[in-house]
Formats: C-alpha cells, sequence, structure tokens
C-alpha cells in the first residue's frame, strides 16, 4: 500500500509564539502536545485536516542540552529569524511496510522508538524510518522519511481538538506540497508517484518550500517557510 | 475573602517535565497555561476559593543570551530542579491592594501597556486582567517575600480553568496549609497584619524565607503535600539585600 501523508515538522525557536502566530495569521488552530522522550523537544500541535497535522517543535530546557549539541532545526531556526520546515514525515500502517521501506533504501527502522508525553491521556510511541549508519536524517537533505504508530490512529494527533480561539477555520486537509528539486528525484526516493501526495516541484534544493490547506470558508490558506535545504542569510549567533 | 493565598510560583527547568512529574506524583491535574516572550506557565488549580500552582520556566532558551538579574536568578534556582520561587496574595478590592501599595512604600502595578506581547497571555490570545503590588525593578519574590494581586474581573481566573484528563486525577479541595520558612514576626512586618499564620494558614520553620510546601484537600483521598525547596535554599536572600 502506498504511503500518506502523516505530518510536517516545524522547527522553531519558540514554540509558543510559533503557535499563537500561525494561528492568528491562518485561523488554524492549535493545541498543546506535551513533551518528546527526549524530554528536551516541546510541542505543539496543528491538524490540518485529512488526518495530517503540523508538528512544531524547539527546545523548552535551557539545561538539558548544550549549544553545541541542540538540534540541527533549531540551529536552521535560530539562524532563518523564524520557523523553518524541517521535515515531511509519511505513514504507513504495518511495521513490515516500514521494515521493506528501510531495507530499499539500504537502512534499518529506528532502533529506540519515538515517545511523546501527553498533557491529556496516554502517551504515543512511534518508529520510524530508513535510519542509515553514518548519515543523518533524510529531513536534513530535504527528504521525507517514513512513520508507523504503534497503534494507527488511536490518539493520533491529527484528530486532538485544538483550543477555542476566535477566528479559527475548520482545516479540510492539503490542497498541495510546494517542493524542491524535481518529481524523478522524489518519485525515486518515494518509490511513489509524488503526484499521489499532491506534491508541486518548484525546481529548488529539495524540501518543503509551502503547503495549502484546505479550509471550510473555500479558501486555500498557504503556509510558507524556508525550507531546512535552503541557505540561509540571518546570522544569529548562539547562546 | 479578605487577605488569602491566590497562587504559588514553582520555577522550573522544564515546566513540560515538571507538569507531568507533579501530575504523577500526585493526581492534581494541569492545563497548559500563559506565556510571555521566553516564559511559559502551567496551571496546577488547586480548589476553592481559587488558589493554584503555576508552574514556570523559560520556553526559549536563546533569549538567554541576553541576561538580566531576574532570568539569572531563575536560571541558578532552577538548575537543579523545581524550586518554590513565589508565593502570591489575593485581595478583593483595588481599595485593599492600594492599602498594601502604601503599606510596601511602593505604588500598584497595573499592566496597560496596549501591545498584546507585553502580557501573560494564553493560547488563544487571551489576557486575564490583573494588578499587582509592590511594584519595582526587583522582585520581592527574590528576597522570599510574597506580593499582593487584585483581579478586576475573576471570570477566567486561572484556578477555574478545565484541566487535561489524566488518570487517578484527585480533585482538589483547597489548600489547608502552607509551609514558610523565616518567622510569623517576619511577615507580619513585611505585611503589616497581625496573625499571618492565621490568616494566611501559614506554618513557619524557621528556615531561609519563601515557600517550603503547600499541603491541598483531596476529594475522598488523603491530603496532598507539595514539598519543594525554597528558592532561597539555592540562591540566599542576603543576594538580593538592598
Amino acid at each position: 500500500m502506498a504511503a500518506v501523508l502523516d505530518h510536517i515538522h516545524m522547527g522553531s525557536t519558540n514554540i509558543y509564539t510559533s503557535a499563537y502566530n500561525l494561528t492568528k495569521t491562518t485561523g488554524i488552530g492549535h493545541y498543546d502536545g506535551g513533551f518528546m522522550s527526549s524530554v528536551t523537544i516541546g510541542h505543539k500541535a496543528v491538524p490540518l485536516g485529512g488526518q495530517v497535522y503540523i508538528e512544531i517543535e524547539s527546545i523548552v530546557d535551557p539545561f538539558a542540552v548544550t549549544p553545541d549539541k541542540e538540534p540541527w532545526f533549531y540551529k536552521k531556526a535560530l539562524k532563518a529569524g523564524t520557523e523553518i520546515w524541517s521535515g515531511l514525515c509519511l505513514r504507513v500502517d504495518t511495521m513490515e511496510e516500514l521494515g521493506e521501506i528501510a531495507k530499499r533504501h539500504g537502512g534499518t527502522i529506528s532502533p529506540r522508538a519515538g515517545r511523546r508525553t501527553r498533557p491529556d491521556g496516554p502517551g504515543v510511541k512511534f518508529w520510524s524510518a530508513p535510519s542509515i549508519a553514518g548519515q543523518g536524517s533524510p529531513w536534513e537533505v530535504g527528504k521525507p522519511n517514513w512513520y508507523c504508530w504503534e497503534d494507527r490512529m488511536y490518539c493520533h494527533p491529527s484528530g486532538q481538538p485544538v483550543i477555542n480561539t476566535p477566528g479559527l477555520v475548520s482545516p479540510q486537509g492539503l490542497d498541495y506540497l510546494e517542493m524542491g528539486g524535481t518529481e524523478k528525484e522524489m518519485e525515486d526516493w518515494l518509490g511513489q508517484p509524488p503526484s499521489t501526495l499532491k506534491m508541486r516541484f518548484n525546481g529548488k534544493s529539495l524540501g518543503l518550500y509551502a503547503i495549502g490547506v484546505k479550509t471550510d470558508t473555500g479558501k486555500i490558506i498557504e503556509i510558507r517557510r524556508p525550507s531546512a535545504t535552503q541557505e540561509l542569510t540571518v546570522e544569529t549567533s548562539s547562546r | 475573602m479578605g487577605l488569602h493565598i491566590d497562587h504559588i510560583s514553582l520555577a522550573s527547568p522544564n515546566i513540560f517535565r515538571s507538569a507531568d512529574a507533579l501530575n504523577k506524583e500526585t493526581g492534581l491535574g494541569y492545563w497548559t497555561g500563559e506565556w510571555i516572550r521566553d516564559t511559559a506557565v502551567h496551571i496546577v488549580p488547586l480548589g476553592p476559593p481559587g488558589n493554584f500552582i503555576e508552574i514556570s520556566g523559560f520556553v526559549d532558551v536563546h533569549t538567554l543570551k541576553n541576561m538580566d538579574e531576574h532570568k539569572q536568578w531563575i536560571l541558578d534556582i532552577t538548575e537543579t530542579g523545581d524550586h518554590f520561587n513565589g508565593l502570591c496574595l489575593g485581595v478583593d478590592s483595588m481599595e485593599e491592594l492600594e492599602a498594601f501599595a502604601k503599606h510596601f512604600g511602593s505604588k500598584v502595578n497595573v499592566p496597560d501597556n496596549p501591545d498584546p506581547a507585553t502580557h501573560f497571555q494564553r493560547a488563544n490570545g487571551y489576557i486575564l486582567p490583573m494588578a499587582s503590588t509592590p511594584s519595582g525593578k526587583r522582585s520581592v519574590w527574590m528576597k522570599g517575600l510574597p506580593n499582593v494581586y487584585f483581579y478586576p474581573d475573576r471570570t477566567h481566573h486561572s484556578s477555574g480553568q478545565p484541566v487535561h484528563p489524566c488518570e487517578g486525577m484527585v480533585r482538589p479541595t483547597g489548600i489547608k496549609w502552607i509551609e514558610y520558612g523565616g518567622t510569623e514576626e517576619e511577615m507580619a512586618k513585611w505585611l503589616g497584619i497581625p496573625n499571618p499564620g492565621e490568616v494566611l494558614k501559614m506554618k513557619f520553620n524557621g528556615k531561609s524565607l519563601g515557600l517550603w510546601a503547600v499541603c491541598v484537600g483531596a476529594e475522598g483521598k488523603p491530603d496532598v503535600v507539595v514539598r519543594r525547596p525554597a528558592a532561597s535554599d539555592a540562591v540566599p536572600v542576603s543576594k538580593f539585600a538592598d
């Protein structure tokens, strides 16, 4: 079975301001997603409809990580002076499918499951692939990776209620993803036609550049941020 | 109500982890509270008549590049974990608050900047109107002393907001007592009232100034005691003597 889009990672330096500003400018609501297993990273979730969501993440513990160990997406967001699109995450239903994808890319399923502690219920557990020895995350080079949730759509972040906020719209799923690179490059990586994921290509460096979100008002809302692979010119020193 | 406890501040190195840990330790629920710039709080309601713990900490670590005295204090007291760093009393009218301001030789702090970014705001942008005293460049919390608040409208008071559901949740029935450093005489002098122990359900342990524990009633269950070191245990109040 072909993979489907699961979520989009937005790297941030302050998940509160990023989530608030995103809701304020688009009307798309968010909620508190808790923290990741590393306890370093806080999480806000933005459901987009169609079983897809944005996860906004950043460091929320000044003692948990020294500046030289900060996550790459955090450093990129810092350098950009804004949030970045750091990763695109596809979903498969079974570990067998995930294993086949990992094998096709010459890697394995990540040896450790990811975990997130939610403020409002059971924790969630997931596995990702490919994990390739000696290589960083596919995200860093602008390529999607794949996820398999422990219990598929149970407590899936795309289906949780958002905080009531004036001006909310009801998102109805994605209309398009604007990607760098070419359709051929992406098809080779995905092993399925990019059109099945509503991808468009702008020919720039690989990575995500913008998404179009359908809403109940009939309007398509575009959310555009720098891609993870984009050359960033704003210099900001670290802590 | 007259002079009463409104809320308690618990400084944390990681508000997500601390709220989760307190919840698992006590069964007390919390909700995702306000934030301002680099700081956010998770709120733990404690029951009637309207008390809560705010678990506060930095959520934008890059801003620590530009340090000031208050930020440094928070970092210093949270380096070794959670510490109670503030006791916030409440009164029922602006007149009472002004009387406290006069007693403190200060003025009432009324946040009236129209820019929402200068206020603690909730995830949906709501800003809870409040006034406090004393007003000054250096918070009295750093000296281990309480300040006083007045809310013109308590409709959306932090103590009354729904918490995230959790397993084994207890229903808090209000503060039964708090344990404070110093002596009752010191507190009486600071507040200008004769018997703060009785009025505010305070016990005094003679240690360094600041809050050391809070006891909360729980419906159908044993009382919950939340015990953490006072901020003055990590950074002496003498550091902030005028």
